[in-house]
């Protein structure tokens, strides 16, 4: 059934969304919406791990697995176009 | 391939690929901090990625166990490279507000700079007054103008004033938020300083004045030489009046003078009438002194020069200067002092300066040292004077002395330290003195007083001696044409000539000299020499009168006779054409010398 570290890691990750999502309405903070969007990915993943113990098994191994691809894929994306971004962007 | 495997290895890829691109992540785009927890991330599920691989490929479930907790560590540590990148933009913005603010700072000293600047180079006095008429500003000319006031009164400070000035223009410019012009005169340590005022307020974006702004500039010296050319001009008017005084009168006096030397030679025999007549003789003389006094005073005309020993009229006209004063005069007078050629007018005028300059600088009284003697000053000498024999007047006196840093100007026009000063005396002696190829120089100690040095050249010829020959009456013949508009001077000359032995013709202008001459010329009997009168009101002077005879005749035989002896035509008469002078008043043995001479003489134009 439920794992106690799954369990543990969707409470940290629910957790962390609800800061996340209130520090980005509170500020704006530019440049980095591809990490936040990758981090999104990471504690959906953590949801299906969770739920997929429960009902549809299958289906949501592979929507677990397919979220942390696209969160791989988010982070790298972002690490890449910051390198390649100037510092004079960054300060605007 | 299995979709999971295949979604598990595209996941690893990409995170090895950002682990990777990590690496080119500067300082410039996050902290180092924030890219330290960034490669833990990635880091993180890069390997967690592969050892899903390796336990997909059965190799191993080693580390299966750890992978949980791996994932679990990933939330706190996104939550910190959240926030590191939180304060790192909060520190830009932070850093940006400082830059802003640098900037804005430099900007405004960069302004004040500016403003300064411009006020500095204004070159006239500015203050700043709020609306209570305290001083908020002064520039530094300002300053230098009226001493450091900041932070009092203005008309305290300004005016030695316990309440505001009557239309004080600062207070009128915040009335009406215009602009205000008054004049004004200021006691400051160095005297009174006259001031042109602009008065225009600060007024804030409500229209209201805050405070107000003077513009003060020095009009000190402009008003001084306003008063300067006034006291010039009434002197001139004076000396114009004196000169024409004493012209009137020296031809009074040249019929006196001429009669009783006539006189004299008719009444040759009687003791008593030639006494008499000697005495009155003496008092035409010391008239004719006056009247030349009269004409000094006037100040018209060049130097007229003549070689004499100069410490009588040094002693005379110290004693005539300190007359009434309470100063005591020291003579030392060399009694083998060379000769020197001078004005003696001018002399004494310089003598007069530096005397009335001594007796200023001791209100209290005391002594002044009036010393005369010979020099040799040799060609390296510090004053830079051609090398030579100079005779040097020194008169010293007890006096404070004069400050250091005035000593260089004090023989520049208008430059004075007293109160009622014209600063035109010692410039006027300075003047005369290098008209006469001499120099002036002043010393001074801090407590010795002040030593004023007058050298003049020592003169080459000797003093004319006064000799008993002058009194000789040389009697001659020939004929004479005078012209001169005062009938009694004419009448006088003419009765003089005829007792002389002359054949004499007279004219009362220049017009009718000329005429008369050029009727002698026609007949073929010219006249032997003219006498001019230099001066003849609303007719034809001797100058012009003599051009037009040396026209018809160059070798005419003039001489020129005016009272005004500092007449540049009395003192370079050769370069008018004339043959010599006789000075008004004359007597019946200047004018017989004088007629003999130029009679003897070849002719000089030909």
């Amino acid at each position: 059934m439920f794992e106690e570290s799954e369990i543990i890691n969707l409470i940290l990750g629910l957790v962390s969304l609800v800061i996340v999502f209130y520090e980005i309405r509170k500020r704006t903070i530019p440049h980095f919406h591809l990490f936040f969007a990758g981090f999104v990915c990471v504690v959906m993943a953590r949801i299906f791990t969770v739920v997929e113990g429960v009902f549809l098994g299958g289906i949501l191994n592979i929507l677990e697995h397919l979220c942390y691809a696209f969160s791989a894929l988010l982070f790298a994306v972002g690490c890449i176009s910051l390198s390649k971004k100037r510092s004079s962007e960054l300060k605007r | 391939m299995n979709l999971i495997v295949f979604l598990d290895s595209f996941s690893t890829l990409c995170f090895g690929a950002a682990f990777y691109y990590v690496f080119f992540i500067t300082e410039d785009h996050i902290y180092y901090q924030a890219r330290f927890l960034l490669y833990i991330l990635m880091g993180l599920y890069f390997f967690v990625g592969l050892t899903n691989i390796m336990e997909h490929a059965g190799i191993t479930a080693y580390f299966d166990p750890y992978e949980e907790y791996l994932e679990i560590l990933f939330m706190p540590f996104f939550l910190f490279f959240m926030y590191t990148l939180i304060a790192k933009l909060d520190l830009q913005k932070q850093l940006a507000g400082e830059v802003a603010l640098k900037k804005a700072l430099e900007r405004a000293e960069s302004e004040h700079r500016k403003s300064n600047a411009i006020l500095a180079a204004i070159g006239d006095g500015i203050s700043i007054q709020d609306r209570d008429l305290t001083i908020l500003y002064q520039n530094e000319i300002l300053k230098k103008m009226v001493g450091d006031h900041v932070g009092e009164f203005c008309f305290k400070a300004y005016e030695h004033s316990s309440e505001p000035c009557q239309e004080c223009p600062i207070v009128a410019s915040f009335h009406d938020g215009r602009i205000h012009k008054a004049e004004r005169s200021r006691t400051t340590d160095k005297g009174t300083l006259y001031v042109d005022i602009t008065a225009s307020p600060l007024i804030t974006q409500d229209g209201e004045a805050y405070a107000g702004i003077e513009v003060v500039r020095d009009i000190t010296n402009r008003k001084r030489m306003a008063e300067e050319i006034l006291r010039v001009q009434k002197l001139e008017s004076i000396g114009l009046l004196a000169g024409g005084i004493a012209h009137d009168f020296n031809n009074l006096l040249t019929a006196l003078l001429g009669n009783i030397s006539l006189a004299k030679t008719y009444a040759a025999s009687d003791d008593k009438v030639i006494a008499k007549l000697e005495a009155a003789e003496k008092a035409s003389y010391r008239a004719r002194e006056l009247t030349q006094q009269l004409l000094t005073f006037s100040r018209g005309g060049a130097p007229v020069k003549k070689v004499m020993n100069v410490n009588e009229l040094v002693r005379d006209s110290s004693m005539f200067s300190l007359r009434g004063a309470n100063v005591k005069c020291n003579f030392v007078l060399s009694d083998d002092l060379w000769p020197v050629e001078v004005d003696p007018g001018q002399l004494s005028q310089v003598v007069n300066n530096l005397i009335i300059n001594a007796d200023q600088a001791m209100p209290g009284g005391g002594m002044i040292s009036v010393s005369t003697e010979n020099v040799s000053l040799a060609p390296d000498n510090p004053m830079m004077v051609a090398p030579g024999k100079y005779v040097r007047i020194t008169v010293t006196d007890e006096g404070q002395g004069i400050a250091p840093d005035h000593l260089p100007r004090i023989f520049d026009p208008f430059y004075t330290t007293k109160q009622d000063g014209s600063g035109l005396g010692l410039t006027t002696a300075f003047s005369i003195i290098k008209n006469h190829a001499g120099h002036i120089t002043v010393e001074s100690g801090s407590e010795s007083g002040a030593r004023f040095f007058v050298y003049l050249p020592a003169a080459e010829a000797q003093i004319a001696e006064v000799s008993l020959q002058d009194e000789a009456i040389y009697k001659g013949e020939g004929r004479i044409l005078i012209m001169d508009d005062d009938e009694p001077v004419r009448i006088l000359a003419q009765e003089m000539l005829a007792h002389l032995g002359y054949n004499v013709i007279s004219a009362s202008n220049g017009e009718e000299a000329v005429e008369l001459y050029r009727a002698a010329m026609q007949e073929n009997n010219p006249f032997d020499a003219v006498i001019l009168d230099l001066t003849v009101p609303g007719g034809m002077g001797g100058s012009e009168t003599c051009s037009k005879l040396l026209a018809m005749n160059p070798a005419a035989k003039i001489l020129v006779s005016s009272g005004y002896a500092n007449d540049p035509v009395m003192a370079y008469y050769e370069k008018y054409g004339f043959s010599g002078i006789v000075p008004k008043p004359y007597k019946i043995q200047e004018m017989s010398k004088k007629l003999q001479e130029i009679l003897a003489a070849p002719p000089k134009h030909q």
